[in-house]
């Protein structure tokens, strides 16, 4: 039961929030970090869409590399370091062109933040990646625990 | 050209089934119609050939255009590939056709994307007022 409000995420951003609060998404190769400071009683959640950016076009948070150090930086803005925060990844499921996995995405999103992830020595405590499914997850921010369903319908 | 292309797959079919059928129904009875995909480095080509006489239009924009002057034709209101127009806009592409003595050639030039993420399922709200009830806390 999530007692503050709670707000959806789409590709491409990144939201911190405080307790009592939940922030949402939805995924399906998309790989979305959590970041939570128990201390502080606040979060972060992002949803990127592809691991590297490219160097053509905008540097935006749809890209691993770049979504993840910019949120991990505004958690430290909101007073948080490395050794308070703590990590979850979620998202990642294979996508399939013509039956073949295509480029395959979604594992490159979840290994790209466990990289940065090592680099930034924020541990991860609970992922749930791969597989074939979408997912739902919303990130209570009160006790920094994310509710997980498959997607029930989800052409990923 | 062995490689897959990435698109979105209901608008391509449309596009070629109509500029696929405009070749069939304007092309000569007794003719051929010839499909030729090729690639380049940021695009693919499908040409569509057929033999006959071009299009009775005076400008080939009318050809494209929803109830133009000339558009329709014997076999249909002539909507055909002006939705093929359209879609092809849609996938960031562009139709044209060029004619000479005997044939019709109908091109199609798509984009050549990048593999990219299953974005209708990724923030897709479709999900969002469903409960949690049952969910896996981690």
């Amino acid at each position: 039961m999530i007692h503050g409000s709670s707000t959806f995420i789409h590709v491409g951003q990144i939201h911190i929030d405080q307790s009592p609060g939940a922030i949402s998404t939805v995924l399906g190769s998309c790989v979305a970090v959590c970041l939570y400071d128990s201390k502080l009683g606040i979060g972060a959640m992002n949803h990127y869409l592809l691991p590297f950016w490219n160097g053509n076009g905008l540097q935006t948070p749809k890209f691993g590399n770049i979504s993840i150090p910019k949120m991990i930086e505004q958690m430290v803005l909101h007073g948080s370091s490395a050794k308070t925060l703590e990590a979850k990844i979620f998202g990642g499921a294979s996508m399939s062109i013509g039956g073949s996995e295509a480029m395959m995405i979604g594992e490159k999103n979840v290994l790209v933040a466990r990289e940065i992830l090592k680099e930034y020595r924020i541990g991860i405590v609970a992922e749930d990646v791969g597989g074939q499914n979408g997912r739902k997850i919303q990130f209570d921010l009160e006790r920094g625990k994310v509710l997980m369903k498959y997607a029930t319908r989800c052409e990923v | 050209m062995e490689e897959k292309i990435i698109s979105d797959p209901k608008k391509l079919y449309l596009i070629l089934k109509n500029v696929l059928a405009n070749a069939c129904d304007y092309g000569d009875a007794n003719g051929s119609v010839q499909v030729t995909i090729s690639k380049s480095e940021s695009a693919v080509t499908i040409a569509i050939k057929n033999q006959g006489h071009g299009p009775n239009v005076e400008y080939k924009a009318q050809v494209f255009t929803r109830f133009a002057p000339g558009a329709e034709g014997e076999h249909g209101l002539g909507l055909g590939l002006s939705i093929a127009r359209e879609l092809c806009g849609l996938l960031d592409g562009s139709i044209d056709y060029e004619v000479d003595e005997t044939t019709v050639t109908f091109t199609v030039t798509l984009p050549l994307q990048e593999a990219v993420a299953d974005s209708e399922a990724c923030g897709s709200n479709e999900f969002l007022f469903e409960s949690f009830d049952d969910a896996i806390e981690l």
